[in-house]
């Protein structure tokens, strides 16, 4: 049971804990929705001027 | 091949069964057989949950695809970044507290043993035919344009990789995935650099930006709102987002992966490592396909890339037709080229490019309109549709490829389909054993008896789908039978986890009944409408939900008055 709880302890503070550059799990997580906008505003950037079909 | 090809591939699969060799003696019992001890890192775990999702087919159908119809292919892939969060947020915490070795297992946890027993019975059956198919098809493509036996390539690929599979479990997968997607990734660069430098010396890059243009095939993103269309925008992310979250939160191959990890942390940041690699990779992967496009403006193309369905019209009643095809096709290639240089000439030079862009895109037309009615010919003689889209780069690969080089494309395209069956395989097994015959038949055994059944299961499902791919070819539309009985209960066993992890008042009756609702409901959808496969999977998990969570509450309701 020690180790039960132990280990929700563990997981507990795995949620709170910074991760890397990122204070916490919900800032990486921001990172990569604004990252996935990027990309899609970048691929409609492709779309847009690098079409040189002929009018 | 060159015996220099054959060298780098007999090195391919020396380092396989190498890394397999020496990781299989770090696992203790069955927990280490199918989770690894759950002690791996996280950038191994993510380099196999990408490993396990690239297929061969993903370097041979998804090059061949850009080659036809540009990028847009792309647009399926970009929930996946979006997707990885939530797994992270809503189901690993779920699956990793309970300790669980199968996600169906968790089912029983929160459900009941009927629930459980029913999504992994439907796990088996849909993925021990697709690791057939994972087999077969780079094995037909390989044997027509590499003169290579079927039945030797299949087995080649099968025997290795049960064997590794069955000598280290989880973890000689995840190292040997490792390797394998290192292996993709060198894959992809060299394929793109030597494309490039294949291409006349006067070509720069802002040419072949240009050349692709002016087919639109740098288009990445259609904002058009076309349910019936996979390929836009609004599909992808609707579609994409549930079919990658099906894929990702509920089929045990990958979520095996991350039950591996040593924390819930390492789990997490495996997922995050997907979400920003992800996208990139399939964008180059598909950019080879865009390249080799410039790269026939340049060297005349196959009119069918396929040598065996060339061979088979050549030899029959539409010969002379196709002849003339052929003359016709070598002319206008010859025009294109002339009228691209022009180009490329009259760009450095400042004037006005308009009447060239107008000519090119002609002669492309031309091309194009010359492909169709050949492959008219071939759905003539052949009484089936030609479809040459994963002949495109193994063709290329062939032809143009220098020794050395060869053998390593080759090996890539067997690592591709290796590091997905190994997964598969391991994830049978795994639901074969703890949900069903350790559930049902032996509860009470030594580790050492489900270690050694565990083994037994890794042999038969690795002999099952070495059996489905040798007899593929005679099954004909079975394969794509097998496709489409996927894409009916993906999405709703996708409805019965999310009906688990959130409505907190469902039961195992509403589960179950919701899981069949959805199965029903996309069977309806698909055969009475155009919808796009991809919304299938939104259909199935939002009926479970729907129907799951009324069945519950009407059922506790009434529980409750009659009490």
């Amino acid at each position: 049971m020690n180790n039960e709880n132990q280990k929700e302890a563990d997981i507990l503070d795995d949620e709170e804990e910074g991760i890397g550059l990122f204070p916490s799990w919900n800032w990486l997580y921001l990172s990569v929705v604004v990252y996935t906008t990027l990309l899609i505003g970048l691929l409609y950037l492709f779309t847009v001027f690098l079409d040189y079909s002929a009018p | 091949m060159s015996l220099l090809d054959w060298s780098v591939f007999a090195v391919y699969f020396g380092a396989v069964l190498a890394v397999a060799y020496s990781q299989s003696r770090k696992n203790v019992g069955v927990e280490g057989y199918f989770l690894a001890n759950r002690r791996l890192p996280w950038g191994a775990i993510g380099l196999s949950v990408m490993a396990t999702q690239a297929s061969a087919i993903t370097f041979i159908g998804t090059t061949g695809q850009a080659f036809e119809n540009g990028m847009e292919f792309i647009q399926v892939y970009l929930p996946q970044p979006l997707v990885m969060v939530l797994l992270c947020v809503l189901f690993v915490p779920f699956f990793y507290r309970a300790k669980v070795y199968t996600a169906y297992e968790y089912l029983e946890n929160r459900f009941d043993a009927k629930t459980r027993s029913l999504t992994s019975f439907l796990f088996l059956v849909s993925r021990g035919m697709a690791a057939g198919i994972v087999l077969y098809a780079p094995a037909v493509v390989l044997s027509v344009i590499m003169s290579w036996d079927e039945t030797v390539t299949i087995l080649i690929m099968g025997v290795v990789t049960v064997l590794y599979t069955m000598m280290g479990g989880i973890t000689a997968v995840i190292w040997t995935d490792v390797l394998q997607m290192l292996m993709m990734f060198a894959g992809i660069a060299v394929a793109l650099v030597v494309l490039f430098g294949a291409l006349p010396q006067e070509v720069a890059l802002g040419d072949v930006v240009y050349i692709g243009g002016i087919q639109q095939m740098w288009t990445s993103i259609d904002l058009s709102w076309d349910p019936t269309n996979t390929y836009t925008l609004w599909s992808g992310l609707i579609g994409g987002f549930f079919l990658a979250l099906a894929y990702f939160g509920c089929d045990q191959s990958q979520v095996q992966r991350y039950l591996t990890a040593k924390s819930l942390k390492q789990s997490r940041l495996a997922l995050i490592f997907n979400a920003f690699l992800k996208v990139p990779m399939q964008f180059a992967i598909l950019a080879i396909g865009v390249l080799l496009f410039v790269f026939y403006h340049f060297e005349r193309p196959p009119l069918i890339f396929n040598p065996a369905e060339t061979a088979l019209v050549q030899d029959s009643s539409q010969a002379q037709e196709f002849a003339r095809l052929e003359v016709e096709h070598q002319a206008t290639h010859e025009l294109r080229k002339k009228a691209t240089l022009s180009l490329l000439e009259a760009r450095r030079n400042g004037e006005n490019l308009q009447s060239w862009r107008r000519q090119i895109s002609q002669y492309d037309q031309q091309l194009s309109a010359l492909r169709s009615d050949s492959k008219q010919l071939v759905q003539e003689v052949r009484g089936a549709s030609s479809n040459d889209v994963n002949y495109v780069f193994p063709s290329y690969l062939v032809k143009y490829v220098p020794a050395g080089l060869l053998g390593l494309m080759i090996a890539v395209i067997f690592a591709a389909a290796m590091s997905s069956l190994d997964s598969e395989l391991t994830a049978l097994s795994s639901a074969t054993i703890v949900d069903f015959y350790q559930r049902y038949f032996r509860r009470e055994a030594s580790s050492q008896h489900y270690l050694m059944a565990s083994r037994v299961a890794t042999l038969f499902w690795g002999v099952l789908a070495s059996g489905f791919a040798l007899y593929a070819g005679q099954l004909g539309s079975l394969i794509e039978a097998v496709n489409r009985v996927g894409s009916y209960f993906y999405g709703s066993l996708l409805g019965v986890f999310l009906l688990a992890f959130l409505v907190k008042r469902a039961n195992g009756n509403g589960a179950f009944a919701g899981l069949l609702a959805g199965m029903l409901a996309v069977f309806v959808v698909s055969e009475t409408t155009d919808l796009s496969f991809l919304y299938y999977n939104v259909v199935g998990a939002l009926v479970v939900v729907a129907v799951g969570t009324l069945w519950s509450l009407g059922r506790s309701q009434g529980a409750e008055v009659s009490g």
